[in-house]
Parts: C-alpha cells; structure tokens; sequence
C-alpha cells in the first residue's frame, strides 16, 4: 500500500473529462473524502463529479491545491460568526475575480462537493458584491431587470420594515 | 426523518442566491429582496423565516422591533406572513418600556398561520397577561383580520390539521414550545395558553416554576402528538409526577425530569404508567401496550433515522428540524405511543434501587441518572446503620441483564467503574459460577444481552411469536418472579447484607426470599417504594439473580431446549466474548463495556480529579483498555460477518456499519466532580444551593439576580462594560473547560494542589498518549491491521465543572445567558 500522499485518484466532470489529482487535494472535498473512505483504497475507480463541468472542476481543484495543507476544517464551530465576517484572504480574492456566471458556478460546485471554506469564501465574494448597495445598485451589478410595479415595491419595502436598521 | 420525500426538483436545484444569503446581515437582505421578483421569493423566507432573528439582541432594540413587526404583520401580504417557520426571541428585558402591549403574543400567532415554533426562553415579556390574552377570543371584528389562525391558508402548512372541531377557541399549529426560564408566567396563565396549543411535539417549561401545578400538568392531556416533555427544575414532586403520568400516559417518549424533588415513589409512578410493558400490559388505560417495540415498529425509517430517533440527539433533531424549515410531518408522528424511551432524571432524590428498576423496563435508550450519592445519603433506608451503602456500581449486573439490548447513552455516577461491584450476594456468585459451566455451550443463558445481530430483538419482541418467548421464559427466571411475593419485588435489589457465611456457594434462593422478605417487612414503612404496594409492573422485570426460585433450572433447561436464532455471524467470537464477559464478572469487577454493546456515550459525573490512590485513574484505563479489545474484536467479527456484501464497493461502510452493531461505544465523557473539602458544602442538588437572598425566597432571588449585574446608578459609560465582561469573563475563566481529547486528551492545566495527591486526569491522558504513540508507531511500522494494545480510537472526554447551572446556561445555539439578562 503506497502510502497516502503518492496516491492519486482520478475525476471525471459531468462532460466526461478525466482530471487526475492528488488524493490530498481531492479530500479538501468532503464528498470525496467520504466516497474513498467508503471505497477502501482508491486509485483505479474514476469517481464521477456529476455536477460539476471540467472548467469549474479545474478551478475548484486548484484551489484545493493552494489549500491543501490547510488544517481540517473542525466540527461547525461558531458557523453564524464565521459567516458574518467579509475579510476574505488575498490569494482567495485574487483566485474570485472571475466572471459571475464562473463565481455562480463555483460556489454550487463548493456546495455540490462539500468544500465547506470554499463555499465561504465564494458565498462572501458575491455577499462583498451586494453588501451596503441600494436595490438599484445591486441590480446594475447583476444586470437585473426591475420587475416589480412600484406599488408592489413600495408593499415589500413596507412589509419588510422592521427589519432594515439591523 | 419526514413522511414525505421531498420532490426531485427541490431536492437537486440548489439556488447559489440561497447559498449566499446565510451571509447578509439583514439590511442588505431587505435591500436584496427588493432587486426583482426572483430574488424577492429567495430573500424574503430569510428575512420571514425567523423574524426574531433580526431583532437584535440588546433590550429595548429587541422590544422595539418586535412592536413594528407587530404593526407590519397587519398590513403583510399572507404569502409573506406564512413563510415564518419559527419565532426565536433572545431574552431580553425592556429598560425604558414597560414591554409590548399584552396582546403581542396572540396577535403574532394569529396572523403567522404558518408558525411551528416558539421559543421565548427566558422572555420576560412572556407573561400572565400575554398568556392570558390567548384565551379570548377578539369580540369586536377588525379590519383586514383574517380568521384565526389555524385556518387552512395554505394547504400542507403545519397548522391546519390539529383543529379539534369540540372546542370553540381554535388551536394554533405551534409544533415546539420554548417557555423554559420564563419567570412571569402564572399556572392558570400557561394552562389557559396551553389548551391551544394541541398540537405540540416539543414542550419545554423547564424552570418555569408555575409548570408544576395540576392545573399545568392536567393541560397535558390534551396533547396527542406531544413526544418531547422537558419540565426541568421546576420543584416537581412525587404527587405532581403522579399527576404528569396520568395525563401523557405512554406517549411522551422523552421526558427531562432534571433537578427535581422526585424520589423513589415518583419513578415508580412514572415505570406503572408511561412505560410500556410488552409482556405485562397492567395498565388498563392503555390497552395497546401489546405492540411490538419501537424497532420494528419503524420499518421505514432507515438506519441512521433509527439511530437518531434511539439515540441521545433525538430532542435536538426535532429542535433544529422544526426551526431550521418548514416540516410537513415526520415519520415519528406515526409510530404508536410507545412510552418512554429517553428519560434524564439526574439531579433528583432517587436511589440505586429506582435506577435498577428503571433499567430493568429495558425500554430505555437514554437515562441520564446523574449522581445518585447525595440523594442516597438522605434516602430513609441510607440510614439503617449500613455506612457503606453501595452507589451506582450496585447496577453492574443489572445494566448485564437488562441493558444490553436497548441503551444508546448512559449518564451515571463513576462508581459504575471506579468502584468494585458489590460481591457480598452469594446468590450472585452462584449465578455467575452456574453460567462459567455453561459457556463451553455455544447458547448458554447469558447470550440474552449480548447478542450482536439484530435478529433477536425483533424476534424478542413479537408477541404472536411463541416460539421464542418460551425460550426466554426458560432462560431467564427472571419471569418466575411474578409469582414471588409482592412487596420484595421492587427491592429485590437492596443488598441483603446478609454476610452470612453458610449461605455462601449455596444456591438454595428460596431461603434467600424469605429473608429478603422479612427484611422487607421490616423495612416497608421506611421505603416509599413498597409504601406504593402496587406490586403492579415491575414484577415483570425482577432481577434473577436475587430471587430466582429455581436459579439451577437456568442452564439445564435453556441448553438443550434453545429454539435460538443463531446469531449470524460466521464465528466463535460470541461466545468468547460471553466467556470472557463471564470471567470479568467472577472476577468481581464492574461494568465491561461488552455489557452494553450498543451504547455509543458514556458519561461518568462526579468523577473525583484528585484521589489518595491510583485505583479510579487505573479502573477507568482498566474500562478504556477494555473498549479497545472490544473495538479490535467487533472489527474482526464484522470481517467475519456472512452478512457483508461481496466485493470491494461499500464494503468498507458495511464494515464500519456491522462493526458498530457489535460495538457501538465511541465516547467518554468525563465531568470531573467537585474537589472534595467543596461536595460537602453542597448539601442539595437543587440549584438554590448558592441563594443570595436571605430568605431563600424565589422572588428575591431573581431579584437579586437582576440587580446583579445592574450597574445603572454608574452612568452611561460603565453601563455597558462590566455587565459584557464580568459575565463572559466569569463563564471562560470557571465555569466550563472542556477539552476534546481527539483522540489523545489534552492535558489540563491541573489545578493547584493544597497537599500532595494523586492528579486523575494525568495519569489518564498520560496512559492515552502513551498508548497513541505506541498506535502510530504500529501504523509507521507499515501494518496498520495490526492490534495494538490499549488503543482504542474512540473519545475521551473531560469536563471540568463548578458550576451546577453550567450546562444549563448555555442554550442549544451555544449562546450564554448571564444571569438571564445579557443575550451573547
């Protein structure tokens, strides 16, 4: 049994593409992480990432990369303050300046795979986008079209009150 | 654990707005539900989910906010108002207002048809006025008031279904009920509200003393699908117990009685009518007692829900399940009553005796039993001139007969291990040197209790089943019992103290009931328990080894006659374990933890830090290295187990799986008892020990409490520290240090010690690391699979506390409440 970090396990994306990683990167993924606990050893299988499209697994695996020697993530600890914070490490921000539609696609891919640090740094990238922003604002920086009459805006500005100096 | 699966679509789309919405403060999640219509139905559930959490927490912000929440509620579209699934308020007080007007509680749950849950722990605005206001019935009709709520607005909400058409007040849908803490709530107040809440599965009244009277308790009646009951430090005695059993009957199946005044007398009320006797249904009230038990009940749930719905979580699986969504209706709701099943009963005047009894029902999963030595001290029968009365280690061969099957979690005084069980019964040897001949037998009558596969319990527990029962009829005398005379039954238990010499090796019981007996009778005016003279139930369950008329019939007649489903694994190890089990009992020690295979937590309280002698550290690495054996033998019986599925997919899971069947323990905990010289000072478990007040009167006791921390003669500036700092301060420095040993304990800074003693602790995480290093050595060494000694790769966990309100002061989110004041 060689040991554990020579092994490689290989992907394979939802078009059908076969990444080859090292196991240690690849078990940034919890979903991963489960999947070869369960299998035994790893290595000849191809394990498939249904969801997840080659470009998007590519990019989530480099960042795994960067983050493979991170410590284990601990067991849900304050996950409420952990998520109210918006500092965000400078290689991550750097590693976030892609297109929406690819920072969208990340963030379902960090949930699909179960990357939970990735998934933060993800979800607070496009939070950091809305955060302090007027609706109108926040439309523009996601080219939304208004839908709603102004009474209808007006209803849910009323409706939604009391919760706005928070 | 819902009845329904979800639909494919909502269970595979995945919204990435959804995603990122648990990390917008709440402005900007108004803001956001303003851009369009899409985003408006993805960010309004999570401002509409739970409103209170949006509150804030400081004092007045939070009574402010919930004032205009009350104002919008009555111009907000319906669509809106039904996506609250839960009301979470933190407790805060009003400073400069009086508090809401006092129809805010019935004007929230009338216009949030959809509300599941409530919890205003520790809310001062949760008071008799607002409770009282739910009992009437607004006379003159209001401008967009819609009918009251309960109403069928919106079809599959939680609401609707409870409306009972007999009484003229509709109930609300509310699922859970928090109202622990709340110190302004009256009885006829939380009756009255109460009676319209029909449809709770979860109710917590912890230390909100009115709970306790009749009128409280007799509201319970009303509650078909109640499943969680916790009435916590609210000054229950056995009268009142007598009354909680009579109105929720077999249907609560989790009950915390924590921290109350119930003794003996209380438990035995509780064991006569809310547990359910598959062989015995005495209770004429509830006929259906003859239903199977609750594993094959729930053939639909799968193996994880049934561990969840067994094991220790079960209460905060509903809490995070009914406040995280909406839940349509869970599968559980559907399984008859079954009694119960999850009971936490530390804290109370109860004895070794009650425990035993309680064990004996089998029908618990969960007993948290706490430490039984200060109440025994006062126990009449503690004072028959016996100095050395036997703690917890008296229930080892109890828990041997009778715990095996079903416990999942065990809280319990360290005596089970640190102290030897007792030998003075020499019935007991008897039994235990009958059973040694008979191990060399692969089904001799000790494989009730630790069988590892799941085919006995259910074949067990089928009452059309004949063939099976009869066999445990013969194996066990335990059922011969019930012709012996009533009043020993219950008390079979109490030592004999009969140090006689002659009777020692002899097995002739007969003599042994009547001494027994006698001593009984002499004994029944002291013992509550025989005072009941039921003799109703627990006569089903006695203990065998005591009073067993014909103890020598038990090996000859089970080993020729065993119509026994062999257990299915492909191995000898069964036995072995029986015979090593066997071997541990002779040898007089305690509990092995092969007793109970199927417990995954253990907790020993009061486990002293510091002692004279290395004996509690060197029993409890003892009980640690046996877990390790164990572990190492219930992998290699999985391996050897027919029932895995071939080839390599799975197989490691299965193995996990079927190993945990064998072995279930994979948690220690620890809770380190107060240093010596501080116990003696604590004469009562009751958490007034330490009043402030001079009269020990609850009033000023929370008056006191308030003021504690009230520094508003101060001035602006120092409102706001001292209040913060000391209470957080005063929790991290003492209150609560819990260091997880994973797998290796840390080692605690260890306290400083007055004159020279032998550190517990130490020498435990000593051993652990010792025996972790010796582990990786094997593993570098490059053979994983090989044995090593001592390991065990379970948890061990040490919690210090001086604090007796400790775990009780922190709430399942984990936020610290200081003298019910500050929310953190």
């Amino acid at each position: 049994m060689a040991s554990e970090a020579e092994q490689t396990v290989k992907l394979v994306s939802s078009d059908n593409v076969e990444i080859v990683t090292e196991r240690k990167v690849a078990e940034r993924s919890m979903l991963i992480k489960n999947m070869i606990e369960d299998l035994g050893a790893p290595g000849e299988e191809p394990i498939p990432i249904m969801n997840v499209s080659e470009a998007v697994l590519r990019k989530v695996l480099e960042w795994c990369t960067h983050h493979k020697n991170d410590p284990a993530p601990s067991q849900d600890d304050d996950a409420d303050s952990r998520k109210k914070t918006t500092d965000i490490e400078d290689w991550d921000q750097k590693f976030m300046q892609v297109d929406q539609e690819m920072l969208f696609e990340i963030i379902l891919a960090a949930n699909y795979m179960d990357i939970k640090a990735l998934l933060d740094v993800g979800c607070k990238t496009v939070a950091n986008m809305i955060k302090g922003k007027s609706p109108e604002e926040i439309r523009k920086t996601f080219n939304i079209q208004n839908d709603f009459t102004p009474e209808e805006e007006d209803q849910i500005r009323r409706e939604n009150e009391w919760a706005e100096d928070r | 654990m819902e009845a329904a699966p979800p639909s494919y679509e909502s269970a595979t789309l995945i919204d990435h707005l959804d995603l990122i919405a648990q990390y917008l403060p709440s402005r900007d999640l108004c803001a956001a539900a303003l851009v369009c219509s899409k985003w408006h139905a993805t960010f309004a559930p999570h401002i509409w989910g739970n409103p209170a959490s949006h509150f804030g927490i400081e004092n007045d912000a939070v009574y402010v906010a919930l004032t205009r929440f009350k104002k919008t509620l009555q111009t907000a579209r319906l669509f809106v108002r039904s996506q609250t699934h839960t009301l979470h308020f933190p407790p805060a007080h009003a400073e400069i207002y009086y508090g809401p007007h006092s129809d805010w509680l019935r004007d929230l749950l009338e216009r949030l048809p959809n509300l599941q849950s409530l919890i205003v722990r520790g809310l001062p605005f949760f008071d008799y006025a607002a409770l009282q206001a739910l009992s009437f019935i607004r006379n003159k009709p209001e401008e967009h008031r819609h009918a009251p709520s309960g109403v069928v607005e919106l079809p599959g909400s939680a609401g609707s279904f409870f409306q009972s058409p007999t009484t003229l007040i509709p109930s609300f849908g509310l699922r859970l009920l928090d109202a622990s803490r709340c110190p302004n709530v009256t009885s006829s107040g939380l009756a009255s509200a109460l009676a319209r809440f029909e449809g709770l599965m979860y109710l917590d009244l912890s230390f909100s003393y009115p709970a306790r009277e009749d009128v409280v308790l007799n509201t319970l009646r009303k509650f078909t699908g109640l499943q969680v009951l916790k009435l916590r430090g609210v000054s229950l005695k056995d009268e009142n117990v007598h009354t909680l059993s009579g109105a929720i009957g077999l249907r609560v199946r989790s009950l915390d009685l924590r921290d109350n005044y119930i003794t003996d007398r209380g438990i035995r009320t509780l064991l006569d009518h809310c547990f359910l006797m598959p062989s015995n249904p005495v209770n004429p009230v509830l006929g259906s007692a003859h239903g199977p038990r609750s594993p094959t009940l729930l053939p639909y749930l799968g193996a994880e829900m049934l561990d969840i719905y067994r094991g220790e979580d079960f209460e905060g699986y509903l809490r995070n399940a009914f406040t995280g969504r909406f839940v349509s209706r869970l599968a559980i709701e559907d399984a008859p009553s079954g009694g119960i099943t999850h009971l936490y009963i530390a804290g109370n005047l109860i004895t070794v005796e009650a425990v035993s009894g309680l064990i004996r029902s089998e029908r618990l999963h969960v007993l948290d039993v706490g430490s039984l030595a200060p109440s025994l001290q006062r126990h009449p029968s503690g004072s028959s001139g016996n100095l050395s009365m036997p703690g917890a280690e008296k229930l080892t061969p109890v828990l041997r007969e009778h715990g095996g099957e079903s416990v999942t979690f065990l809280r319990i005084d360290h005596t089970l291990i640190t102290k030897e069980a007792p030998n003075l019964h020499p019935e007991e040897i008897v039994h235990g040197r009958v059973e040694l001949g008979d191990t060399s037998l692969p089904s001799c009558s000790g494989a009730l209790e630790l069988d590892a596969t799941t085919v006995r319990p259910e074949t067990f527990e089928m009452p059309t089943d004949e063939q099976t029962p009869r066999f445990e009829l013969e194996a066990d005398p335990m059922q011969f019992v019930v012709s012996s005379p009533r009043d020993d039954t219950y008390q079979i238990d109490v030592p004999g103290q009969n140090g006689d010499g002659p009777r020692r090796g002899s097995a002739f019981a007969p003599e042994v009931v009547d001494t027994l007996a006698s001593e009984m009778d002499r004994k029944t005016h002291l013992s509550p328990v025989s005072a009941l003279e039921d003799g109703t139930m627990t006569t089903a369950s006695g203990f065998p080894s005591l009073i067993s008329p014909f103890p020598q019939d038990t090996p000859v007649g089970s080993a020729p006659s065993t119509p026994k489903p062999r257990p299915r694994s492909y191995s000898s190890m069964a036995t072995e374990r029986k015979a090593r089990l066997n071997a541990h009992v002779l040898a007089g020690h305690n509990l092995h933890p092969a007793m109970l295979p199927h417990i995954s937590t253990l907790v020993l309280t009061n486990v002293p830090p510091f002692s004279t002698n290395r004996d509690v550290a060197n029993r409890i690495i003892c009980f640690i290295k046996n877990c390790a054996e164990e572990t190492t033998l219930a992998q290699s019986q999985a391996e050897l187990d027919y029932s895995l599925p071939p080839g390599r997919r799975d197989h490691a899971t299965a193995l996990k799986y079927s190993a945990k069947k064998i072995f279930a323990l994979k948690r220690i905990v620890l809770e380190m008892g107060a240093e010596s010289d501080r116990r003696n000072s604590k004469a009562s478990p009751w958490q007034h020990q330490d009043t402030r007040s001079m009269t020990e009167d609850r009033d000023s006791e929370a008056l006191w409490n308030a003021a504690e921390t009230d520094f508003s003669f101060f001035g602006e500036e120092e409102v706001v520290f001292p209040t913060i700092q000391s209470g957080r301060f005063a929790f991290q420095s003492d209150d609560k240090e819990v260091s997880f040993g994973q797998p290796v304990m840390q080692n605690e800074p260890a306290k400083p010690a007055v004159k020279p003693r032998i550190d517990n602790i130490a020498l435990l995480s000593a051993f652990r690391k010792e025996r972790k290093l010796a582990y990786q050595r094997n593993v570098n060494a490059g053979n994983p699979e090989a044995e090593t000694e001592g390991y065990w790769g379970g948890v061990v966990q040490v919690v210090r506390s001086n604090n007796m309100r400790s775990d009780e002061d922190t709430d399942y989110y984990g936020n610290m409440f200081t003298n019910n004041y500050l929310y953190r």
